[in-house]
């Protein structure tokens, strides 16, 4: 299992796909983990989405409160809403007329999981990871986002131990909107920094 | 924030009793580069092509996930150990070198995976290529 002959080849030959079948069921064999218990870490893992993330966010735009007690300690702020983020430090980075926010990894992938889900495959490509730190703008442009020059970009790389999220700006024209309907317009993409939540039609 | 570096990959920035990869840290600021320490070198355009994660990637990280839990050493006589970390998981994926690039995400996480248990003598090598050569 050291190396296949090629890497290529051997994705294509599922090696990998059989490595992962081959240690599954090693494992399972020596009672060091369940079948069951793979199922059930497999079905936790497919309901952390972005939806929490937007649920948070939803919230910090109808409550000042929330959000300045967002701001100050995000992991206490988030476990207010009955999220588990475990022992991660969260920094909550707020987008204003002034500054935009975007966050990634350049050394892997670190992600806030647990109010995101899993990552996109663009933010674990190289391509993201190498270039949003030196041409945000061109980045974020590759989005569909053109950001106004006024505008600074701040780029915020995670690490294993410390995740961020961003908190857009509540977008015009959403005064008395439900935090239901609130909810509904924060995109993924938005808490990441490569997108702006949608305002209504027009605005 | 991730400073910018004009250099190359690894061009020149070799300090002396340094190994070819290493790690980041105070006193290595000036060590080459390793394959996934990205940040402010050139590439490409960003694709925005997303694939479902597969099923055996998500099983990965649940087993990998499940194993970090100290608790669960016991199973594999190693009481109160974690059996994974994810420091180590990254490290194993680092020290692939030009493989780094060519593995997907997923397909260096399985082969984080198994190195870890073999490193600790949860899994041996033969048995793994025996249990995968049987699998279609």
């Amino acid at each position: 299992m050291n190396h296949p002959v090629a890497d290529a080849a051997a994705t294509e030959n599922g090696y990998y796909r059989r490595l992962q079948a081959a240690v599954e069921e090693l494992l399972i064999l020596k009672g060091i983990v369940g079948r069951d218990e793979i199922d059930r870490e497999v079905a936790a893992m497919e309901e952390r989405s972005y939806r929490r993330g937007a649920a948070v966010v939803a919230h910090a735009w109808v409550d000042p409160a929330y959000r300045e007690r967002l701001l100050a300690d995000g992991a206490a702020a988030v476990r207010e809403l009955g999220i588990e983020i475990g022992a991660l430090h969260l920094i909550v980075v707020e987008n204003t007329p002034a500054i935009h926010n975007v966050i990634v990894c350049t050394l892997c992938s670190c992600y806030p999981r647990a109010l995101l889900g899993m990552p996109p495959d663009w933010y674990k490509n190289i391509e993201y990871r190498s270039r949003v730190v030196r041409e945000p703008r061109a980045v974020l442009r590759e989005f569909g986002l053109t950001l106004p020059e006024p505008v600074s970009v701040r780029v915020h790389d995670s690490t294993a131990d410390m995740r961020y999220l961003v908190l857009p700006m509540r977008p015009a024209g959403t005064e008395g909107w439900s935090e239901a309907q609130l909810l509904d317009i924060v995109s993924r993409d938005a808490l990441v920094g490569v997108a702006l939540p949608r305002g209504p039609e027009g605005s | 924030m991730t400073p910018a570096d004009d250099s190359p990959p690894g061009a020149g920035l070799a300090v002396a009793g340094t190994q070819a990869v290493t790690t980041a840290g105070a006193d290595t600021a000036r060590a080459p580069r390793g394959p996934h320490d990205v940040g402010g070198l050139p590439a490409g355009p960003v694709s925005l092509e997303e694939h479902a994660i597969t099923e055996w990637e998500t099983r990965c990280w649940a087993i990998a996930t499940l194993l970090r839990d100290p608790a669960r050493g016991a199973r594999a006589g190693r009481p109160g150990q974690a059996l994974t970390g994810l420091d180590e998981s990254r490290r194993h994926g680092e020290e692939l070198g030009d493989r780094y690039r060519v593995l997907s995400y997923g397909e260096r996480a399985v082969h984080a995976l198994a190195r870890m248990l073999v490193r600790r003598g949860v899994l041996d090598e033969a048995e793994i290529t025996r249990t995968l050569d049987a699998i279609r």
